[in-house]
Parts: structure tokens; C-alpha cells; sequence
């Protein structure tokens, strides 16, 4: 780990402040994630600045919905009540997306800024655009099974590897920031980046800027939801797929409404609106579920070892879809 | 009459220190004054160091010491111990590091850093540069281009790696039924939770060392060579292993560059290698390509079994061959039976033995062939494994030692309601799951290692055992002070077992489940050296005896005390006779030595792996349901701690069939998965019930003063092909190709 100097943030205004005095300075929340890059020198920030007592970690009641502070524990989330009844599929996508040492670590706000688990951006030797910039992409002709099939670049496949961020996107959460420039609050599924020609450029984030909540709203048929996780391994991995579905059905069981967010296998939460459009209007049975399914995979471009991907989405798409069909609204 | 403790399932004398975390681990160590070292490692698998640069290093503050090939390059003896493990090889990596400036492998050695903190060195590692003239190396898992440079090793545990019997190119040409395939099975790593280290500390020209260790006493001998000293300079001490599964079973040369450090600074150096190293130096269990053909007639008897071997090795050290077909000779009655093998030198690290090698991943091979065979002539697999049920070894017709292997096949099956089994794959759905149910033989062969104990008596009533003998978490504390307590008919709570330091007894390694059944038979005959000894004290001229001058026979001891047989009220503890005499203690040191009876027979444990498992249908992710399992490995020492071994094999086979797999990025050749995040092993959730049987029947043709074989090895001996071949029978996906991945089964399953 390349030494550095640890600064203590008391409010989220010192926090911005210490953040745009220190270029490359990085905020340390829960450190799921940051320790472990700094250990392996994917990370080494020169100033870390410590956001753990800031506050901002609480969940409030709003009129629409759920506020979450950043610094809220992923199991905080999981384990309040309104939250956990309104949008079981959030609660779902935080409990399969790490153990409970992790869940009560990694803050709300961390977890938005997760990283790849692309094996070569964790690779100081490999190369790779997002660790630094123009050295290429050891992923595109390499060991890419767990890479992305949509939303890629010639530059980039990396997946982003996050549970909880494919739920926001399919809840339409928004992310509340505050910055040198004041406050903003920005549409979850416009938060994150395609890698394009800039894969290190991961957010929308602008310098100095610190994430002080997420807001949920209130997803009336979020009862009719479910978070499902495709991977080798029972528990503790991260996804091969996964997918956020919700569906609002009529009475004559036409789709009103559904959200559609897949993960495992886009460069970011992915918000697959294609299918949701093919989804709206159609009584909910199993050909509309195969329309739709091949739509949220539409435009992916897999690579040597994720070729499955494709078609292993649209199987378990079209059977949780099914299974949620199940549900009572 | 006394009730044996040899067998029952005590807790672990050790239970409480390993919970409260009172056990000391070898780098647990932290003596006042020590440096910390940092090996850093190439990142090019095949060419030369063309420079290196380790000014930078020396700018970190609290640097000490740096070696690489050119700057302070170590002064290592080379090592010709001659290992009694008989896998072929002398050391973990045969070839001294940082002598020269070839890369042989990607995480080769090439220099270490030495500093006053453990961060501060691994920084200054990682700013060490070394710039390479690559060349294009050979990468894991295509053998193709990697087989002309195959090497023959002619023996390998005192047998032929070739043999034939009969005629099976023939009986094959002949059969009604033919199955003919090739199976493989990826680098493995052993992936224990305790990293390699070790902690050096001079005393004058006496080298006290902490190290995990399979094998203290010769792990020590060679550390003493290689750095030129008497095998009595070198004090070894390694009370606790934190999992081993073979890949410490060696020595390895990184210890004495971690010596060699701490004597140029004449303070305790401590070097702990990171989870990725461990993966890239630690050894792997080599990558397998294997050949299975099978032919039978039209009743389904076996006239030809092939079985040919490619494993692969290091071209740094091409010597350790993956015996896959060894037990092959021993499972089923063919007319003729040819087993071959082959090593394949790739550009990687070093392979080495992991739990059940060469049965492991040959088990996979041939129990997979044989549920092939099977599903083609419409039989059942029990069926036809009972059809070709071996009474002599097969080839030879040398008898077994006691062999119940039937009674395994029905115990399990019954366990796992086998009789409910479709022969049908792909007809038994539970919602979006596909059920299948699958079973293999298990062999393994018994192996004996020459082990001496010592069993003090001492007159405060307690007794202590000693031997250069090892706990990997395997329970040996427990068993021997069982078998100890037994021998000396003392409560367990009087009985203290020292073990791990190679100033004991010299014992065998912790390999080939050889420890339990070979230091226990030392154990066992020490201590009835110890109480022959005691009674002739009592009987002999000791005035003060109640029992002087009895004959000898009529001198009975229980509970720790001597007493006439015919008047049992006459007597004393064992205490009071060694006070009354002055004597300190009574000790026997006895040595156990492998039977002759391996010349006149086939020694081998058995077992029958059956599984049930569950295939998503929609995504193809494969969960185990049940595992039932029998073992006929001799008599049981420890229920508890055997069940543990048994039980945790079989995790590890899970992991084997469904998980395991090091990723070579193929044109680096480095393994992009080294950590335990990405290399995947079955965590809890992957864990079902597993219900193990042990037939508990002792073999006193293996094991005459025991009755007792090995059962550390034998779980993960058929786990992988039971596991696949319930995959079959779920799916009707047969996959030759460990792991069983999702996309493996995916184009297969119904839509």
C-alpha cells in the first residue's frame, strides 16, 4: 500500500472542501471497497479523507418515498421496515449482494461508487483504460466471462459488479450530491457512465463532489418485485446475471407498468427500457416475456467467454417473470 | 472393564485454544526485534530479468535489506534430501531462487525486501524494478501444443507409471459396449485460510524457525542444508497448521532467503507470502488431461480399461507426477488394464499434491466412464460396479486387505434412496429445478510412513506424547492423546500431546492420510512399552510395592492405577510407585515401520460417493442437494474428527466439480483469478447435508497394531464424478470438463 495521509472529515461541507484542495484525494466511507484497491496499488490516493462521522446516515420518511442517508449502512436499508415491505427487491439485491460483515460495513453511498471486479483493472500489470487511461484493454481478448455484453466499448467491457445499484435503477432512485458548486439531485440511472472513450470517467460526478443520499421512492406495485441472482456459487460472488424486475399488472393481467434492471452484465446498473417497452400494454404471458427478453439483450456484444450471457439472460428473464407473475401484487 | 476411548468422538483437546484464539500459529510469532520481509515476484512467466532496480526500495523508510539476483544474491546449498514422501520430488520448487536472472514462471521470486514494518516492506517490494526480455510461454489449459515435450517418469511410489495387463487394445476392438472419451480437470489450488509464512531467529549458529509445515522433521533437515548446516542447527516448530491439503508438504527455498535475512541483520526476520502468491508459488494441483476407454461385453463385464494420463508440471521442475491412474488398477476386474502417465511441462508454477492426489482428479475420469458405460448399456451404475466387483487386485490377483467395499455401495445407497432413481436423465423436475441423483467408487491407497513416538509417564500420574507429527486441523492432538490414554489407561485430562517441532520424535509427514494410522501405531506401541516397563517396577524389587513379586501377568492397571488381578483392592497409582522410587518418569520411545504386508498385498481404503443435485433450468447453476456417503477405511480412531476429515473432503470435491478452476490469461500465462474473492470454493450456503457412514472395521492386515488405515484423503475420491454423473442423470448433459459451469449445461437444458 503506498502511504498516505488520512484526513477526518466532520460535516459533508468539510468533506467537499478537503476533496477539491486534495486532487486525487479519496473518500473513506466503509472501505469495502477502497482498502482493498489500495492493498493491491489499484488505488493510491495520496490524501484519504475519513467520511465515517459526517452523519448523513439515517433513513427518513418522505411524502413519495424513502430518504437514505449516504453514510446508511447497506444493512440499515435491509433492515427497515417500510423499506423492506415497499421494495422487496432491493432488500433482496442488498441481501445477495454480500455477506453481513460487508453489509454492515459498505454505506449506501460507497456502494454507488463500487468498482469493477474485472480482473485486469485489479492487475497493476495488466493493462487497462480504466486503471490508466490508454493503456488498452487486456479484458476484449482475455479472461472476460465475467465482463459486460451491453453498454461496452472497444475501450472497456468491464461489468459493474454492484446488487443494490440494479435495484435503484430499476426503482428509479435518485442520488442527492453536494458539491463546491452547491447541491444537485440527478436521476440514479443517470449517475453512472458507459465506458466509452473514457472508461476511468465511471459517474457524472464533478471534482469535490460528495453523495449525501438516495432518495427511493415509493414503487406502488413494488410488492409485485423481485431481485434474482445468477452465479457459480450459492452465496459471496459476484453476479454472472442478475436482474431487478417489477411488474404492474390490470386486472385482465395487461402490463401497466414494469421495471426492468439488469446487472452482471452491462458496464453499469443497467436499465433495460427496451424491455419495459415491450413489456407495457402486453397481456403478461410468456411470449410477451420472450419479446421482452430479447429486447433488454438487444445490442449486446459478447466476447469470447460471455457468449452465454445472452442467452442465459433471457432464460431466467422470461422465468422470473414468470415466477413473479406468481406474486400477489 | 474398561471402555476404549480409541474410537469414540472426543472433543478436540485443542478446541478451546483454537476458539479462543490461545493457539499460537507459526506467524503468530512476533519476536522482540523482528524485520519483516517481502518477496517480490516476476510478472512475466517465460524470459530474462534484463535489469533491476531496487533504488527506489532503499528510499522507503525503515528498509533494512534488499536480495535480488545481483545484489546481496543469497548464498543457497542446494537441497538433495531424500524425501521418504514418495511423490518424486525433494522440495516444493527444485531450484534455488534469486541465482540468476531466467523467469521461468509468472510470481517467480526475484528479489526480497526486508524492513522494520511489514507495510513498510511490501511498499518497497512493489517499487523494485524489474524490466524482462519476455518470451512467449506455454500457458494452462491447452495441452495440444504443450505434449511433445511430455516427460516419462518411470516410478512413482514404488510403482511403474506404466502397466499392463492382458490385452486391452484387443479386448477393446472386441467389446459390445464401448465408451471412449477424454476427461480434464483444471490447475487447482489448495486455497488453505493460512497463508505461507515463517518467522527466523539466530542463536549463535542455532536457527530457531516457525512454520507452517506438513513435515517438520524433514522440512527442517532440508532448511538445514540449504544453508550449509548440520540437520541439529535447525530447530523447526510448527504446533498448529491452518489447512494444508498438500501444498506444505514441502520445503521451500523462500525460507531460507528468509534465514539468510535475518543472519546478514542478526535480528528475527518474518516473511508471510500474500493470498496471490500463495496461489502463484504455493503449487497447484496439476491440470489433467485423461483418456478413459472402456469396453464390456454385452452383460456389461469389463474386458479392456485404458486409462492414460497428461498432468501437467512446471518446466521449472517436471517431477511431479499426478498418479490418476493408479487406482484404476485397483477398481474394477477387467480382462486387461493399461494405465499410463505422462507429465506436460507448461510455463507456470510449481504442481504438487492436493488432498487425494492422483485419485482426485482420476476419479473423476474413470467414475465418470463408468456411469457412461452404464447410461449405454442401460444398467444401473451400482449394478454395474457390482457386476465388476474386484476380489484381488485385478492383473495381479494379490488378495486385498480387508475389502467391504459392497457394504458401502449399500449403505449409501440406501442413505440417499438411490432405489428411487430414474435411469431416464432429465425426468425428475422440481419447479424450475432438475433433480438427478449420481454415485462413484472411492479408493484410496493406503500409505505408511516410517513414525517414532515417545510416551513419557511422569509421577505427578500424567503422561505426555511426543512426535515430530502434525494437527493441520486434522485432530492429531486428540487422537494420539486418545490412543495414548488408552495404551496407559489414563483419563484423557491426564494425557498432554506435543507435537509440530522437529527436536521430537521423528515421525512421517502429514500426507497420503498416512499420519493418523502410522504415528498413532507408534503412539499405540510406546505406550504399552511404557506400562510393560511399569508393571515390572511394581513386580520387581521395589519392597514398598503392594504388588512386589507378583508375576506379571497377575498385575492389571486401570484409571492410573496398578493392581493385583486377584485381589484388586491391592494396589496404587501409578504415581505412588514412581515416587516411591524416585523416578522421575517412565519413558519408551517406539517406531512404527510400514508393514511387509504390502508386498503380499493390495492395502486400500474404500468408498461409495452417492449425490443428489438440483440444475436450474433457466440459468444452469448447479446446487447439491444431499451427499451420502460410506468409507471402509479400517478402524476409526476419533468419530468426530474422522467424520470432520470425511465430511470436509467432500466440500472440497463440491468445490472440484462445480467451482475450481485457476484462469491462465493466455498470453501472459499468469493466473488472473489468485484470490479468494475470484477463486472460487464452496462456501456455507454451497454445503448440503452430508451424510457420512463409517463401516468402523478394523484392518489389522494393514495395520497390526491399529487396525487402523486413513481417512484424509479418501472423501474427495469420487465427490466430483458423483456429482457430475447426478448432472447427467438431472439433465442429460454429460460434461467432461471440470468445472461444471452454467454455460456448460445451458444449450442442453430445457427452455
Amino acid at each position: 500500500m503506498t502511504p498516505f495521509v488520512l484526513l477526518t472529515a466532520h460535516s459533508a461541507a468539510e468533506a467537499s472542501t478537503q476533496l477539491a484542495a486534495n486532487p486525487g484525494a479519496a473518500l473513506l466511507a466503509g472501505g469495502t471497497t477502497l482498502l482493498d484497491l489500495m492493498k493491491l496499488g489499484v488505488a493510491a490516493p495520496p490524501v484519504v479523507i475519513d467520511i465515517s462521522r459526517i452523519g448523513h446516515d439515517g433513513i427518513t420518511r418522505m411524502d413519495d418515498g424513502w430518504r437514505v442517508g449516504a453514510l446508511a449502512r447497506n444493512d440499515d436499508v435491509v433492515r427497515h421496515p417500510g423499506v423492506a415491505a415497499g421494495l422487496p427487491m432491493l432488500v433482496q439485491a442488498i441481501n445477495l449482494g454480500a455477506s453481513g460483515q460487508l453489509r454492515n460495513m459498505a454505506t449506501v453511498g460507497g456502494n454507488l461508487l463500487q468498482r469493477t471486479r474485472c480482473p485486469y483493472f485489479r492487475d497493476l500489470h495488466s493493462a487497462c483504460n480504466k486503471r490508466r487511461p490508454g493503456s488498452g484493454c487486456d479484458a476484449l481478448e482475455g479472461a472476460n466471462r465475467g465482463c459486460a455484453v451491453l453498454g461496452t466499448s472497444g475501450r472497456c467491457i468491464a461489468a459493474h459488479p454492484g446488487d443494490m445499484a440494479v435495484a435503484l435503477a430499476a426503482i428509479g432512485a435518485r442520488v442527492g450530491l453536494h458539491g463546491p458548486d452547491g447541491a444537485r439531485v440527478i436521476a440514479f440511472t443517470d449517475f453512472n457512465l458507459e465506458p466509452g472513450a473514457t472508461p476511468d470517467r465511471e459517474t457524472v460526478m464533478r471534482p469535490g463532489e460528495v453523495i449525501l443520499f438516495v432518495d427511493l421512492p415509493a414503487l406502488p406495485y413494488g410488492r409485485r418485485s423481485t431481485y434474482r441472482k445468477v452465479r457459480d456459487r450459492a452465496s459471496y460472488q459476484f453476479a454472472l446475471f442478475s436482474c431487478a424486475l417489477a411488474l404492474d399488472l390490470d386486472d385482465a393481467g395487461v402490463v401497466v407498468e414494469a421495471r426492468v434492471a439488469l446487472g452482471g452484465v452491462g458496464t453499469r446498473p443497467w436499465r433495460a427500457w427496451g424491455a419495459e417497452a415491450a413489456l407495457c400494454g402486453r397481456q403478461a404471458d410468456e411470449a410477451a416475456f420472450r419479446d421482452a427478453a430479447e429486447a433488454a439483450m438487444a445490442g449486446a456484444v459478447p466476447r469470447s467467454q460471455n457468449r452465454f450471457k445472452v442467452e442465459l439472460a433471457q432464460r431466467v428473464l422470461v422465468q422470473t417473470w414468470a415466477e413473479l407473475m406468481e406474486l400477489a401484487a | 472393564m474398561n471402555v476404549s476411548l480409541v474410537g469414540q468422538g472426543l472433543r478436540r483437546v485443542d478446541a478451546c485454544s483454537k476458539v479462543t484464539g490461545a493457539a499460537r500459529y507459526a506467524t503468530d510469532r512476533l519476536p522482540a526485534g523482528c524485520a519483516h520481509a517481502a518477496l517480490v515476484t516476476a510478472t512475466i512467466a517465460k524470459g530474462r530479468i534484463a535489469s533491476i532496480s531496487t533504488a527506489l526500495a532503499w528510499q522507503v523508510p525503515g528498509v533494512l535489506h534488499v536480495m535480488t539476483h545481483e545484489e546481496r544474491r543469497p548464498a543457497i546449498h542446494r537441497v538433495e534430501l531424500h524425501m521418504e514422501l514418495t511423490y518424486g520430488r525433494r522440495t516444493h520448487e527444485d531450484r534455488p531462487p534469486l541465482q540468476g536472472a531466467d523467469v521461468h514462471y509468472a510470481g517467480q521470486a526475484v528479489a526480497m525486501v526486508t524492513a522494520e514494518t511489514a507495510e513498510a516492506a511490501r511498499h518497497a517490494a512493489s517499487l523494485v524494478a524489474v524490466t524482462c526480455e519476455a518470451e512467449r510461454p506455454v500457458p494452462l489449459p491447452d495441452f495440444t501444443p504443450a505434449l511433445p515435450g511430455a516427460v516419462h517418469i518411470l516410478k512413482v511410489k514404488g510403482e511403474d507409471t506404466d502397466q499392463t495387463h492382458g490385452d486391452p487394445d484387443g479386448e477393446l476392438a472386441a467389446a459390445a459396449c464401448v465408451v471412449d472419451a477424454t476427461y480434464t480437470t483444471p490447475s487447482e489450488h489448495h486455497a488453505a485460510i493460512e497463508l505461507h509464512g515463517k518467522v527466523a531467529e539466530w542463536q549463535d549458529d542455532e536457527l530457531l524457525f516457525h512454520e507452517p509445515t506438513q513435515w517438520v522433521a524433514g522440512t527442517g533437515r532440508a532448511l538445514a542444508q540449504s544453508l550449509g548446516l548440520a540437520d541439529s542447527k535447525v530447530h523447526l516448530v510448527n504446533p498448529f497448521v491452518g489447512g494444508g491439503f498438500g501444498g506444505k508438504a514441502y520445503f521451500r527455498y523462500d525460507s531460507t532467503l528468509c534465514a539468510l535475512a535475518a543472519r546478514d541483520l542478526g535480528r528475527p526476520v518474518k516473511l508471510v507470502l500474500s493470498r496471490e502468491q500463495v496461489f502463484v508459488i504455493g503449487g497447484a494441483r496439476p491440470a489433467t488431461r485423461q483418456r478413459v476407454a472402456l469396453g464390456t461385453d454385452a452383460t456389461g463385464r469389463l474386458g479392456a480399461v485404458i486409462h492414460d494420463t497428461w498432468a501437467a508440471a512446471s518446466t521449472v521442475d517436471a517431477n511431479y507426477q499426478e498418479t490418476c491412474g493408479y487406482q484404476t488398477r485397483q477398481l474394477y476386474a477387467a480382462q486387461a488394464i493399461r494405465t499410463t502417465h505422462r507429465i506436460v511441462p507448461f510455463d507456470i508454477g510449481t504442481t504438487c499434491p492436493m488432498r487425494a492426489p492422483g485419485s482426485g482428479p482420476g476419479s473423476f475420469a474413470v467414475e465418470s466412464a463408468m456411469d457412461e458405460l452404464a447410461h449405454s448399456l442401460d444398467m444401473d451404475p451400482v449394478e454395474l460396479r457390482l457386476r465388476n466387483y474386484s476380489e484381488t487386485e485385478p492383473g495381479t490377483g494379490r488378495p486385498f486387505s480387508p475389502k467391504h467395499l459392497r457394504d458401502c455401495y449399500a449403505i449409501a445407497a440406501e442413505r440417499i434412496g438411490w432405489a428411487s432413481r430414474s435411469q431416464q436423465p432429465g425426468s425428475r423436475r422440481d419447479g424450475d429445478w432438475l433433480v438427478g441423483l449420481g454415485m462413484a467408487t472411492a479408493s484410496y491407497d493406503v500409505l505408511q510412513l516410517k513414525s517414532r513416538a515417545l510416551v513419557a509417564l511422569l509421577d505427578d500420574g500424567t503422561a505426555r506424547v511426543s512426535a515430530a507429527a502434525h494437527d493441520l486441523g486434522t485432530g492429531s492432538y486428540t487422537v494420539f492423546t486418545q490412543v495414548a490414554a488408552d495404551g496407559l489407561h489414563l483419563p484423557m485430562d491426564r494425557v498432554r500431546c506435543e507435537l509440530g517441532d522437529n527436536r521430537l520424535p521423528v515421525a512421517g509427514a502429514a500426507a497420503g492420510q498416512s499420519q493418523a494410522g502410522s504415528t498413532g501405531a507408534a503412539v499405540a506401541e510406546a505406550a504399552r512399552h511404557v506400562m510393560h516397563k511399569l508393571v515390572r517396577l511394581a513386580a520387581g524389587g521395589d519392597p514398598g510395592s503392594p504388588l512386589a513379586n507378583l508375576a506379571l501377568d497377575r498385575i492389571g492397571f486401570e484409571g492410573g492405577r496398578l493392581f493385583s488381578v486377584a485381589e484388586p483392592s491391592r494396589g496404587e497409582p501409578y504415581e505412588a510407585l514412581l515416587g516411591r522410587l524416585g523416578l522421575g518418569h517412565v519413558a519408551e520411545e517406539a517406531e512404527f515401520m510400514p508393514r511387509p504386508a504390502r508386498e503380499s498385498h493390495s492395502l486400500q481404503n474404500w468408498g461409495a460417493q452417492f449425490a443428489e443435485v438440483a440444475v436450474r433450468a433457466s440459468s444452469g447453476e448447479v446446487r447439491v442437494r444431499r451427499v451420502a456417503s460410506a468409507f471402509d477405511f479400517g478402524r476409526v480412531l476419533n468419530r468426530a474428527t474422522a467424520h470432520g476429515q470425511l465430511a470436509g473432503a467432500i466440500v472440497f470435491g463440491i468445490g472440484m466439480a462445480l467451482l475450481e478452476e485457476a484462469e491462465y490469461d493466455q498470453r501472459s500465462a499468469r493466473i488472473v483469478n489468485a484470490s479468494l474473492g475470484e477463486y472460487l470454493v464452496p462456501v456455507q450456503a454451497d454445503v448440503p447435508f452430508i451424510d457420512v457412514a463409517m463401516l468402523d472395521r478394523p484392518d489389522f492386515v494393514a495395520s497390526p497394531a491399529l487396525g487402523a488405515k486413513g481417512c484424509g484423503e479418501i472423501g474427495n475420491v469420487g465427490i466430483a464424478a458423483a456429482i457430475a454423473n447426478a448432472v447427467f442423470n438431472a439433465t442429460g448433459v454429460r460434461v467432461r470438463d471440470l468445472p461444471i459451469l452454467p454455460e456448460k449445461l445451458l444449450d442442453g437444458l430445457p427452455g
